[in-house]
């Protein structure tokens, strides 16, 4: 690592101090509201919009999506900007149609693994949970590697010994007030977060902009990248037509609409119209949360490459960015570290760091809430008192706080860190868009047709670097298997429902929707329903009630 | 690549000038949402007290 003198100085310890203490304080003050699971994993779903807004964009724009995105703009230059405009657009559309995610809230479920039970079967919620779990565990198994990276590059801490003690220290605080607080105190300090961050960063941006200038950016990406760098449909850039169609999928489509953590907001919404309203508003931030950092990463890039002393450690002779993630990791902060001045860097770097603990506090409850929810009550036949699921969610988030610790320290990243996340993640995803596509949207889909999907989900674990040298896959790209797993996970549904249909969908007995009308799911719609009539009943503008008539 | 330079410098300026915008309306508009999320978590617990057996 270059030894860069960092301008994060004692005021900034104290900025970042003060506001870690603050928030953490805030959070641990929300265990008061806390009374059973509705309250603590969707905050009893009493969101209105615009909270709802901000702690969405607070939650996804994390310290671990600022790391990735900067990677990709200095791999990738400004052709890195497609995934951001992808996933602003795709997440709008989402809000306009409501795809997915309003027949969830409609349904009244808190999980996408309790979908699975309403739709198709006890046992596809266990293993779907289990499955989610799994791979959302493994997403976010890498979060305090790249924390620990963004600190070192933005305080100049060397010492790896203290760098773990900070890490470690930041993990046990959220743990403890996202086991206290559980989603009341997650939406408080995500508004917090977005705040923060949300006017940090734009500062930044004017900041590097100001600093380096936009001719001279837009020179040096054209001089290292070439056209490649501006142009995403060419192969050089490493994106290409396979690698944006991936983009649609997951950094559109699945991170809001089918990723749990996105599903959890608009589960946790107050009403359908809210849910709606939600999505569209978080759009632009789907879009910024991936732009900004990529663009920081970009500003790195031209920073260092117009440094001699320091290009050795970022380019390889040829004058392309190094092969090393680690250090393409780190280009970005270390870039703040020179840019910034004493006082806003403190304050950028606290707004990152809460939102490091943010991301965190998110994640851990929500892979907490599906283990307990949908693993462990569903399988001891919902035996298991509110008590004891509050108790046991709270383990699990202690026990995957450690495994982060651990799986952080060992894993050899070997690829982008998005690449890694997107595959890791797609371990669930690619079943899960299936079930949701064909269950909701599908009569016919059966139970096992959605057991094959989610198994052939799993083939997505060969786009891991590791996994995929071991496998002897290095000709395929990771978004290349990633989209044969998920149009296997297509056909596999299609296949399965249509030979071994469900007895339910024979044509003596009810379909799914009959059957939720019998049950009375629908009063569950009912429910949103009357929430979403309050709710237009109290905006009084009138473009609002005409978009949501 | 003067067609994709100009595209994204006109994408990346006109996301962070509505960005602005958007961030400025949700910061301000939140506070009183978390204020109606308060009240409408501590009268719930207050019925509560009020009627232990639900």
């Amino acid at each position: 690592m270059p030894s860069l003198t960092s301008n994060f100085g004692t005021l900034d310890w104290l900025i970042v101090a003060v506001y870690m203490a603050a928030t953490v304080g805030v959070g641990l003050y929300m265990n008061r509201y806390i009374r059973d699971m509705g309250d603590y994993i969707v905050a009893g779903r009493s969101l209105k919009s615009r909270l709802a807004v901000a702690t969405m964009i607070g939650s996804e724009l994390g310290l671990v999506t600022v790391m990735y995105s900067a990677q990709k703009g200095f791999t990738g230059g400004f052709a890195a900007f497609h995934i951001a405009v992808i996933a602003g657009v795709v997440t709008f559309i989402v809000g306009m149609t409501g795809f997915i995610v309003v027949p969830l809230r409609r349904l009244g479920v808190m999980t996408i693994p309790e979908f699975y039970e309403k739709r198709f079967s006890r046992g596809v919620r266990v293993f779907g949970g289990l499955l989610l779990a799994f791979a959302g565990i493994l997403n976010m198994g890498l979060f305090l590697k790249a924390g620990a990276l963004f600190v070192t590059g933005l305080t100049g801490l060397t010492d790896p010994n203290s760098v773990a003690v900070v890490m470690t220290v930041m993990l046990a605080l959220v743990i403890a007030y996202t086991i206290m607080g559980g989603m009341v105190s997650v939406v408080i300090t995500d508004y917090i977060q977005f705040v923060v961050l949300s006017f940090g960063l734009i500062l930044t941006c004017g900041m590097a902009v100001y600093a380096l200038g936009w001719t001279t950016i837009v020179e040096t990406v054209a001089s290292v990248h070439g056209e490649p760098g501006f142009n995403p449909l060419l192969e050089g850039s490493g994106f290409g037509p396979s690698y944006i169609m991936w983009m649609i999928f997951t950094a559109g489509l699945v991170s809001c609409a089918v990723w749990q953590t996105s599903v959890m907001r608009a589960c946790a919404a107050e009403s359908v119209a809210v849910v709606r309203r939600l999505y569209r508003w978080s759009s632009i931030g789907f879009l910024i949360r991936f732009m900004i950092p990529q663009f920081l990463g970009i500003c790195a890039l031209t920073y260092f490459f117009n440094m001699p002393e320091f290009r050795g450690f970022f380019f390889d002779e040829t004058g392309s960015p190094t092969a090393d993630p680690t250090m393409t990791l780190q280009a970005m902060p270390l870039f703040l570290s020179q840019v910034l001045p004493t006082g806003i860097i403190g304050l950028v770097g606290a707004g990152l760091l809460a939102a490091f603990m943010s991301t965190h506090d998110s994640y851990l409850l929500c892979w907490a809430s599906v283990l307990t929810h949908d693993v462990v009550a569903p399988a001891t036949n919902e035996r298991l008192t509110t008590r004891w699921q509050l108790t046991l969610s709270r383990v699990f988030i202690s026990v995957i706080g450690l495994f982060l610790l651990v799986w952080g320290l060992w894993y050899d990243l070997g690829q982008d860190l998005w690449d890694y996340m997107a595959v890791s993640g797609a371990i669930y995803f690619t079943g899960a868009f299936t079930l949701l596509l064909a269950g909701l949207y599908w009569k016919r889909a059966s139970t096992v047709g959605a057991y094959l999907a989610l198994i052939a989900g799993i083939g997505a674990v060969a786009g891991l670097g590791p996994v995929n040298k071991t496998l002897g896959l290095g000709m395929y790209r990771s978004d290349e298997i990633g989209l044969a797993v998920t149009a296997l996970a297509l056909v596999l549904m299609f296949v399965g429902s249509l030979v071994f249909p469900d007895r339910l969908d024979r044509g003596d007995q009810a379909s799914w929707a009959e059957r939720a009308q019998q049950e009375g799911w629908d009063g569950q719609a009912d429910k949103a329903d009357k929430a979403d009539q309050a709710d237009r009943a109290d905006r009084p503008d009138r473009l609002d009630r005409k978009g949501e008539a | 690549m003067e067609f994709w330079s100009t595209l994204w410098a006109v994408v990346f300026v006109l996301c962070l000038l509505l960005f602005a915008g958007v961030a400025v309306y949700v910061s301000v508009g939140a506070i009183g949402d978390i204020r109606a999320l308060f009240r409408k978590m501590g009268k719930r617990d207050g019925d509560a007290k009020a009627d232990p057996q639900g």
